[in-house]
């Protein structure tokens, strides 16, 4: 029995690497790029349209579903409790109640992606949380990063146009960036600077000048004394400014349409996306490829992801699992393809944490650092530690997994593990290699 | 003599730049020497730090976040130290440390992430390299390369293949006891999996050699407070106090960001900061390691002179760092960069090298001792 089993993967390790992918190849890797695990009933799903590219567009044209409502909805943003008239334990229980929302604004999160339907979005909601930074912990109001989140949500595979104008409309982003300090008469360069180097152009592309001018443009975009957008005029720096070329009396919603002209503001969101996807190694051919469609589109994301998903370098053998999963893919990831919806989710939060990833905390404004960087020695430990904690638990169904094709139902890339009689120690052995960290 | 010749190289060309000590061959020194590299991460306020206390400009600019007069420490007629400092001004009147004035280079970048690239790498501002400034130095023999880091990114340590980052000793020693005895061998195609294979040894061969060392450390004679940085201090003297064969440390204390509301939170870093320093110095004195020991601060820029409208202060250029250590010729280097004479964004113009602190800090670990 033993003797088979290795035999029949080393026979597959043989094929793989001899024929071209098939389309059972080509959706499992397709599912651990855009999904957060490998579900079966999903990869079943994907090879029974018999087309991959099919598929793809099924994916990416799942109908946005209404949110529940939740907590979070009617939540109103907590009235500001630091003042010198409020009396010190005043100020304890408005930190505690801060410090208990965000908590539960987390665990929101963290649960609707292990239980969505439409795991896409999710991933690209979280993909333009680490694009378009903010974190609570400077934010401080849980309402706040709610609605960026659901700003996200809904842009999530939509316009990148739209998205950018809305988000330095942002409470969050305002406060985040401190554009709210940012005067006619004291501009604040903070968010003009993030938005050339990190949210549009990348660094290299722009200049101090256009730093200047930018933030001149933005300044004025604030919060009224609810946290609502509001749009300062005594505050705005409304006098001509020149910004790439162009001059007249630009606004900030003027100077992103300047920015959106620039075929680098392609080049570098179509980087980002392929470095999510495709390969950590960028190729500058298919790059410019697929710039020039995502901006001939005006910059919508769907008809770009699919010539991305669908692309002969997406399905390349080279690229195939070799990308290493992000701590919230782990942990989603895994709970997902393990049906365990009822794992406690304020662990799940604390081993992501501890695998440096902290949801709604990016560490800066650069996000989090994606690839190789996830693992080290200290969050190396923290990954094979949750992995085992999880598998000692008795509310995971054990029978719902399938024995003859356990290794490859978890690991990305064929591998030899020497089963174990016990169908527990055989996942146990199958998660801690170190296979299963990459998709 | 020879540093003061190595130090005369280095100022004379700063465009294209001798690193003497990335070339030639260090002295050989019976012991090993811990070099402990510290960030001060986002950005800390030189100007705030060593203050130009005499200088009206200074109080036309800073206006509510200025550190009065009455309150500063006096270095000199011109210059003196925050007054949570108070620590680290005791040290220098020791003469163990060293203030190096208006750190820079050329063309500097205000993005946080490139410019604490090109310290980490010692870069020029145009080149991008992979690998930590640390890494190119041409050590003697005697001196261990494993690094350890305690906090933050591997920063000046980065590609280094025998550094290992802990945050939690005994956990990091209890969870690398699951590993096994196998050694996975590194030649893989696929570079994900290679980089996997390369951390699960370090965590093996590193978990190996300290938990054999720590096993006899013993308590230190001067308690640490609770908080992060104090915790990365406390277990940077065990580590040294044990003999672990560690060559390099990195900590680091943040954020120095102050876009905001600047004053208490920075005196509060600086305070951390001064404090913990002095107790590193305090227990390896008494442990007798000091004279070994070479502590290096760095942060990716300095400040905006003029503050912002948050009573903050936007990312800058040139700032100071400290150097101390029990074998250093401590006093004042480099020169306080001019309020007068700001460049084009109202910045400070740098007046040394930040590479001529790298160079002092390695070059002096491998002197002969200071008397």
């Amino acid at each position: 029995m033993k003797n088979t089993l290795i035999q029949i993967i080393f026979i597959s390790v043989v094929l793989s690497q001899n024929t071209f992918a098939s389309i059972q190849q080509n959706c499992k890797h397709l599912l651990l790029r855009t999904s957060f695990s490998l579900e079966k009933k999903e990869l079943n799903n994907c090879v029974k349209t018999k087309k991959y590219s099919t598929y793809v567009k099924q994916i990416l044209n799942e109908k946005q579903l209404p949110l529940k409502e939740n907590h979070f909805d009617t939540l109103k943003v907590l009235p500001k409790k630091i003042g010198k008239k409020f009396h010190i334990n005043e100020k304890k229980a408005y930190r505690k109640n801060r410090k208990q929302e965000n908590k539960l604004l987390q665990k929101w999160w963290l649960e609707k992606m292990i239980t969505t339907k439409d795991p896409l979005r999710e991933k690209m909601t979280l993909f333009w949380h680490n694009h378009f930074t903010s974190s609570y912990k400077k934010v401080k109001q849980a309402k706040l990063m709610y609605n960026q989140n659901q700003l996200f949500r809904k842009h999530a595979l939509g316009n990148f146009r739209s998205l950018l104008h809305d988000i330095i409309k942002d409470p969050a982003m305002i406060i985040y960036l401190d554009n709210k300090y940012n005067k006619k008469s004291h501009p604040n360069e903070n968010l003009s600077r993030e938005l050339l180097e990190l949210f549009t152009m990348g660094e290299g592309n722009y200049n101090e000048y256009d730093v200047k001018e930018l933030a001149r443009g933005l300044s004025g975009y604030s919060i009224d004394k609810n946290f609502e957008f509001k749009f300062k005029k005594r505050f705005h720096d409304s006098s001509g400014k020149t910004f790439f070329n162009t001059s007249g009396y630009l606004d900030a919603d003027d100077m992103i349409d300047i920015i959106l002209q620039q075929k680098q503001t392609s080049v570098y969101i179509v980087t980002k996306l392929y470095k999510e996807f495709v390969s950590y190694t960028s190729d500058k051919d298919e790059i410019l490829r697929l710039a020039k469609i995502f901006k001939e589109d005006n910059y919508e994301l769907k008809p770009l992801l699919y010539e991305m998903l669908t692309s002969k370098h997406f399905l390349s053998k080279n690229n195939a699992s070799d990308m290493i999963k992000s701590p919230i893919e782990l942990v989603v990831g895994t709970l997902r393809s393990l049906n365990y919806t009822e794992f406690n989710k304020q662990q799940a939060l604390f081993y992501t944490k501890k695998m440096n990833q902290e949801l709604f905390a990016p560490p800066n404004v650069k996000g989090w650092t994606q690839g190789k960087a996830w693992i080290d020695s200290s969050t190396f430990l923290h990954r094979k530690d949750f992995l085992q904690k999880l598998i000692r638990s008795d509310k995971i169904d054990y029978a719902l997994l399938d024995y003859d094709t356990l290794s490859d139902d978890f690991l990305a890339m064929t591998t030899v593990i020497r089963p174990h009689k016990s169908k527990i120690k055989y996942l146990n052995k199958i998660l801690q290699s170190p296979v299963y960290q990459l998709k | 003599m020879k540093r003061r010749t190595l130090l005369k190289l280095v100022t004379l060309s700063s465009i294209s730049y001798p690193f003497s000590i990335f070339a030639k061959k260090l002295n050989e020194v019976n012991k090993n020497k811990h070099i402990i590299l510290i960030e001060l991460k986002g950005g800390n306020d030189g100007l705030n730090t060593i203050i130009p206390y005499n200088d009206p400009l200074y109080y036309k600019y800073r206006k509510n976040i200025a550190i009065s007069k009455n309150k500063v420490l006096k270095i000199n007629e011109d210059i003196a130290f925050h007054p949570a400092l108070k620590d680290l001004k005791n040290i220098y009147d020791k003469k163990e440390l060293c203030i190096f004035q208006g750190l820079g280079y050329e063309n500097a970048n205000r993005s946080h992430f490139r410019s604490i690239e090109i310290w980490n790498t010692a870069s020029k501002h145009h080149e991008y390299l992979d690998t930590g400034w640390i890494e190119n130095v041409n050590f003697p023999s005697t001196q261990n390369k494993n690094a350890v880091v305690l906090s933050g990114g591997y920063g000046p340590l980065t590609a280094s293949d025998s550094v290992i980052k802990i945050s939690n000793i005994s956990k990091f020693l209890k969870q690398a006891k699951k590993f096994g005895a196998k050694n996975y061998n590194k030649s893989y195609k696929n570079n994900a999996l290679g980089h996997i294979l390369k951390i699960q040894n370090q965590i093996k061969d590193g978990s190996k050699s300290l938990s054999k060392k720590l096993k006899n450390a013993k308590e230190l004679k001067f308690p640490f407070k609770k908080n992060n940085f104090a915790k990365q201090s406390e277990l940077l003297c065990k580590l040294i106090n044990a003999n672990a064969n560690i060559g390099f440390y990195k900590l680091s204390l943040g954020s120095f960001d102050t876009h905001q509301y600047q004053l208490k939170a920075h005196e509060k870093l600086l305070h951390n900061l001064s404090t913990n320093l002095n107790l590193i110095r305090k227990n390896l004195l008494h442990s007798g390691e000091w004279e070994n020991t070479i502590i290096m601060t760095y942060s990716e820029f300095g400040r905006r002179v003029k503050i912002n409208s948050s009573k903050g202060t936007d990312h800058g250029t040139a700032s100071v760092q400290f150097v101390l250590g029990g074998n250093i010729q401590g006093g004042l280097k480099g020169k306080y960069p001019s309020l007068n004479n700001l460049d084009d964004n109202y910045d400070l113009k740098y007046t040394t090298h930040f590479k001529e602190m790298y160079e002092f800090v390695i070059s002096n670990s491998f002197q002969k001792k200071v008397s």
